[in-house]
C-alpha cells in the first residue's frame, strides 16, 4: 500500500484539515497528515482537546470508501491494528478500552477519532484521526493521573516517523483482510 | 413491478418500467436494458445512444422515486442535527450526526430540496433504517 504522507510542523487538528481536503475531493485515499503540534487536536467528545504537545505523533488518514458492515467495525480494528503495533515493537502489555481507548500501566496512551461521512445511506469517505503519546514527558496538571507516554514508561525516545509507518501498514493490511 | 425469476438455480431480479409511450426499461438484477418498441423487432439499447430527453426523462423519474426521505445508515445516538423543517438543502450539504461505537457519522443530504420533516432529536437514539428526514422534494 503507498500512503502519501503530509507532514506539517503546527495544525490547529490534522483531523479537521484530512476532512477539509477529503471533502474538496483534493486528497486521495491512504493520504495521512501528521502534525509535529497541534493547538486544538480534537478528542472524541464536543469540546474536548487531546493535548498535543511536541514530541506526540498525531496524525489523521484518509480510508478508502468502505461498505456500511465493515465501517461498524472500525473502531475496534483501529485500535487492535495500533494496540499490536505496540505491543509487537515494545513487549509491552496494553489493555484496549473498547472501542477507541488504548492504555498503558492503567494511563491512556492513544485515542482514536473516527468520522465516517455518509451521502443519504451510501459511505462517502473515513477519516481516522489518531494521537498516540510517544516522546511527551510530561502532561499538564489535570492529565497526570491519567495519562502517559511511551518515552515515560520505556525510558527511551521512540522514532515518530517509523512508528506511523508501522502502524500505518497494520491498518491498510487488517481493512484490506475485512473488505468486501 | 419487481419479480424475482428463478433460472438454473439462479435468482433474477427483473424490472420493468415505461420510460415513455415507446420506451421501456428492463432492469435485471439492477443492470438496465433499454427497448425501444417503435421498432418492429424490438432492439436494445446502450444507454450513450439514447436520446437525450430520454435519459433526462429517466434521471428525473430516478430521482422522483429515491430521495423523498433520508434513513440511518447504521445504529447509534443522534449527536447533532444541523437543519429544520422549511430549511433548503444542496447536495452533500450536512444534516445531521449519529455516534455510532465512539465514531461520528456525518450525514450529507443525497439530494437537494426542502426539508418536510425532522423525525428525529437530539440524544435519541436510533436503529438502522430508522427514518430521519423526509424531503419535500417537488420534480
Amino acid at each position: 500500500m503507498k500512503f502519501k504522507i503530509i507532514e506539517f510542523e503546527k495544525l490547529p487538528s490534522t483531523q479537521q484539515k484530512l476532512v477539509e481536503l477529503a471533502k474538496e475531493k483534493k486528497v486521495k485515499p491512504w493520504t495521512v497528515i501528521v502534525a509535529k503540534e497541534q493547538t486544538e487536536g480534537r478528542g472524541r467528545e464536543e469540546g474536548r482537546i487531546w493535548f498535543s504537545a511536541k514530541g506526540g505523533l498525531y496524525f489523521s488518514v484518509l480510508l478508502p470508501s468502505l461498505c456500511i458492515e465493515d465501517v461498524e467495525l472500525l473502531s475496534i480494528l483501529l485500535s487492535f491494528s495500533v494496540a499490536k503495533v505496540l505491543k509487537e515493537k515494545f513487549n509491552v502489555e496494553i489493555w484496549i478500552k473498547l472501542p477507541n481507548d488504548i492504555y498503558l500501566n492503567q494511563k491512556k496512551i492513544c485515542g482514536i477519532l473516527t468520522q465516517n461521512f455518509f451521502v443519504g445511506k451510501d459511505t462517502l469517505f473515513t477519516v481516522a484521526g489518531i494521537g498516540l503519546n510517544t516522546n511527551l514527558e510530561d502532561f499538564p496538571e489535570d492529565l497526570k493521573e491519567k495519562a502517559t507516554s511511551l518515552k515515560i514508561e520505556l525510558k527511551r525516545e521512540i522514532d515518530n516517523k517509523e512508528i506511523l509507518e508501522e502502524i500505518l501498514k497494520e491498518i491498510s493490511k487488517n481493512i484490506l483482510a475485512i473488505s468486501r | 413491478m419487481k419479480k424475482i425469476l428463478k433460472f438454473k438455480d439462479k435468482e433474477y431480479e427483473i424490472e420493468i418500467e415505461k420510460i415513455s409511450e415507446n420506451f421501456i426499461v428492463v432492469k435485471v438484477n439492477q443492470k438496465k436494458y433499454f427497448f425501444d418498441l417503435e421498432k418492429e423487432e424490438p432492439e436494445i439499447l446502450e444507454e450513450e445512444i439514447l436520446k437525450k430527453e430520454i435519459l433526462e426523462t429517466i434521471a428525473k423519474k430516478e430521482k422522483e422515486e429515491k430521495i423523498k426521505e433520508l434513513k440511518a445508515p447504521l445504529p447509534g445516538e443522534i449527536s447533532a442535527i444541523f437543519v429544520k423543517e422549511g430549511d433548503f438543502v444542496n447536495l452533500n450539504q450536512r444534516l445531521l450526526c449519529i455516534v455510532s461505537m465512539k465514531m461520528e457519522n456525518e450525514i450529507l443530504s443525497p439530494t437537494e430540496g426542502k426539508i418536510k420533516e425532522v423525525k428525529v432529536k437530539v440524544g435519541q437514539k436510533v436503529q438502522k433504517d430508522d427514518l430521519l428526514i423526509v424531503f419535500e422534494n417537488e420534480v
